[in-house]
């Protein structure tokens, strides 16, 4: 870890050579839109990650605990691995298409951990996901969005992390608990767990409308994709130059949490990485 | 560009065809327009169309509800359009709307408000337009039952863009406005390669898909407020499948408003004070005579 880290930076966890390479696309997409930002990879084992990964980023760390194959499970632990006071972080399987510069201004000064409580598609219309409505109905809850975050070093977002540390390792038993078995997700959910967790600590979490919003591909898809499973399998993507991306002829100017590793072909890989080289270079 | 004799005024396409008299339905929205935006009206038709004009409607009426007349000799395009007169009558008629896009051409005035000749003004709020910079549309239905239209009329198909309606579109002699028409004229000549791009159905060159491609191109391909949409009030429309059956006099309408679901259900409707698009024609025809001896009694 170089000493001169900044006070301020991105994080993105990933566990795999998929993710390792979804992350550092991430990384180029922040980079370009904001060359003066610091990102870390959090990795499981930095002996296991090739070299070619780590284009893009100015620190690796590894995950201090035991680490879950599934990598958000280990969103827990990013409270001791971010090298940095104030941190965002960000699913790997995101694109940073906008300057977030005035967003981490606002959170510096009003909160101690804060979550989106609102997505949108690529029109960026709200949506609602499914499971949204169940949890704010069946359970009451205020459900937050977890493709990306911020946190600060202190006791207030420690509480949240403490009881993640439990909730995430232990997640099938804390679904059984407070969730009926049909609304159980199959495999692990950050928002959903994101969401008992902040509803369990108190009103320690701040949810800021529009404040870290983002497009979430998946559930902008879901009410429309029938038979069909991915997004991608039904949606166009048309990548350009200088890092440009349109899907569905809709210009993506936000954040885009795009899930499904089909999203980054190489040609949108390429792209993007030759946008950063040519912004930071 | 044309010598500007008035400052503000409403223009309607009219085309007749062997199904519908277009004629006898601008002459009906002539009339409301005089009535509740006081403005003058200009009608832009072709040969044909004037003659049935001067044939069919008395000088009078034309004098009192007409102050222009553009005769066009644009080619337009064959265009079949499916109709339904309610859920139980279907039939096919030409549907002229291939030069639309030439109102910045054919309209006389500065500040233009162009409607479809079934579009019904029962109110002053689309005077509003007028303090609008550029151009204004609907993006925004609702039907006489409150229900939202189908959903290809509010994107262009499931994943699609927005859809904005041609039905209104108010402009002003601005650039941008320009830059607008130029647009739409582009997309009409390549429609069938934005059909592809944009993917939206059908075989029916429908000019709220240009208009509705304009406005995203314009956006910088976002959503955006770049075009004013009157402030998201929705366009109450009278759908095909609806009818109007009544007229308490010119303003309260008695609509069938048909359910989507289940064909053979309607529910009877007062609608009063807000404008309508009334898009079952021959329902607007039925009745029109009823609306002209309301218009007369007063």
């Amino acid at each position: 870890m170089p000493d001169n880290i900044a006070q301020n930076g991105y994080v993105i966890i990933a566990v795999n050579p998929t993710e390792y390479r979804q992350a550092q696309c991430c990384a180029f997409s922040i980079k370009s839109k904001m060359p003066d930002a610091s990102v870390t990879l959090v990795v499981g084992k930095q002996s296991k990650v090739q070299q070619k990964f780590l284009e893009g980023f100015d620190a690796i760390t590894e995950l201090p605990f035991t680490v879950a194959t599934n990598c958000r499970q280990n969103d827990w632990q990013l409270y001791w691995a971010s090298p940095y006071e104030n941190t965002i972080a960000i699913d790997c399987s995101t694109l940073v298409k906008t300057d977030l510069t005035s967003a981490w201004d606002y959170l510096i000064d009003h909160c101690s951990i804060a979550f989106p409580n609102s997505i949108t598609n690529m029109r960026k219309d709200q949506i609602y996901p499914l499971y949204k409505k169940h949890l704010e109905k069946d359970y009451n809850l205020d459900v937050i969005y977890s493709g990306i975050f911020f946190f600060k070093k202190d006791e207030i977002a420690l509480r949240h992390f403490k009881m993640a540390d439990i909730y995430f390792q232990y997640w099938t038993d804390v679904c059984s608990k407070y969730l009926k078995p049909e609304h159980i997700p199959d495999f692990f959910d950050a928002d959903i767990m994101h969401t008992l967790v902040a509803d369990h600590t108190n009103g320690d979490v701040v949810t800021i409308p529009k404040i870290l919003s983002y497009i979430d591909m998946r559930n902008s898809a879901g009410n429309t994709l029938n038979k069909v499973n991915k997004w991608t399998d039904k949606l166009t993507v048309w990548p350009s130059n200088a890092g440009k991306i349109k899907i569905q002829n809709y210009a993506i100017n936000d954040v885009l949490y795009y899930h499904e590793e089909e999203f980054l072909t190489q040609e949108i890989f390429n792209e993007q990485q030759h946008h950063y080289n040519n912004i930071t270079k | 560009m044309p010598e500007h004799k008035d400052k503000q005024g409403v223009c309607f396409f009219v085309y007749n065809n062997e199904e519908l008299d277009y004629v006898d339905l601008a002459m009906l929205a002539a009339r409301y327009v005089k009535e509740y935006l006081k403005l003058p009206v200009c009608i832009i038709t072709d040969e044909g169309t004037h003659g049935w004009l001067k044939q069919s409607q008395s000088q009078e009426d034309i004098d009192k509800f007409v102050d222009y007349i553009k005769i066009t000799t644009d080619e337009l395009k064959p265009n079949i359009r499916r109709h339904y007169d309610s859920p139980y009558t279907e039939f096919k008629a030409q549907f002229s709307n291939s030069n639309k896009h030439k109102i910045w051409e054919y309209s006389p005035f500065e500040q233009t408000l162009l409607l479809d000749t079934d579009y019904i003004v029962k109110n002053s709020f689309l005077l509003k337009s007028f303090e609008y910079d550029g151009v204004a549309m609907f993006n925004n239905a609702l039907s006489i039952r409150n229900d939202k239209p189908h959903q290809n009329e509010i994107l262009l198909y499931d994943q699609g863009i927005k859809m904005w309606w041609s039905t209104v579109v108010y402009f002003d002699r601005s650039d941008f406005s320009k830059m607008f028409f130029d647009l739409w004229a582009h997309i009409a000549d390549n429609y069938q390669f934005y059909q592809f791009l944009y993917n939206f159905p059908g075989n029916l060159f429908r000019t709220d898909y240009c208009v509705s491609i304009a406005v995203h191109i314009l956006s910088g391909m976002e959503q955006s407020n770049i075009i004013h949409n009157y402030d998201d009030e929705p366009m109450y429309f009278v759908s095909q499948r609806d009818n109007v059956i009544d007229a308490n006099n010119i303003q309260d309408w008695i609509c069938l408003g048909n359910s989507s679901t289940e064909s053979w259900k309607d529910i009877l409707i007062k609608h009063s004070n807000l404008d309508l698009h009334v898009m079952n024609k021959r329902a607007l025809l039925r009745v029109k005579p009823k609306l002209v001896e309301h218009f007369n009694a007063r």
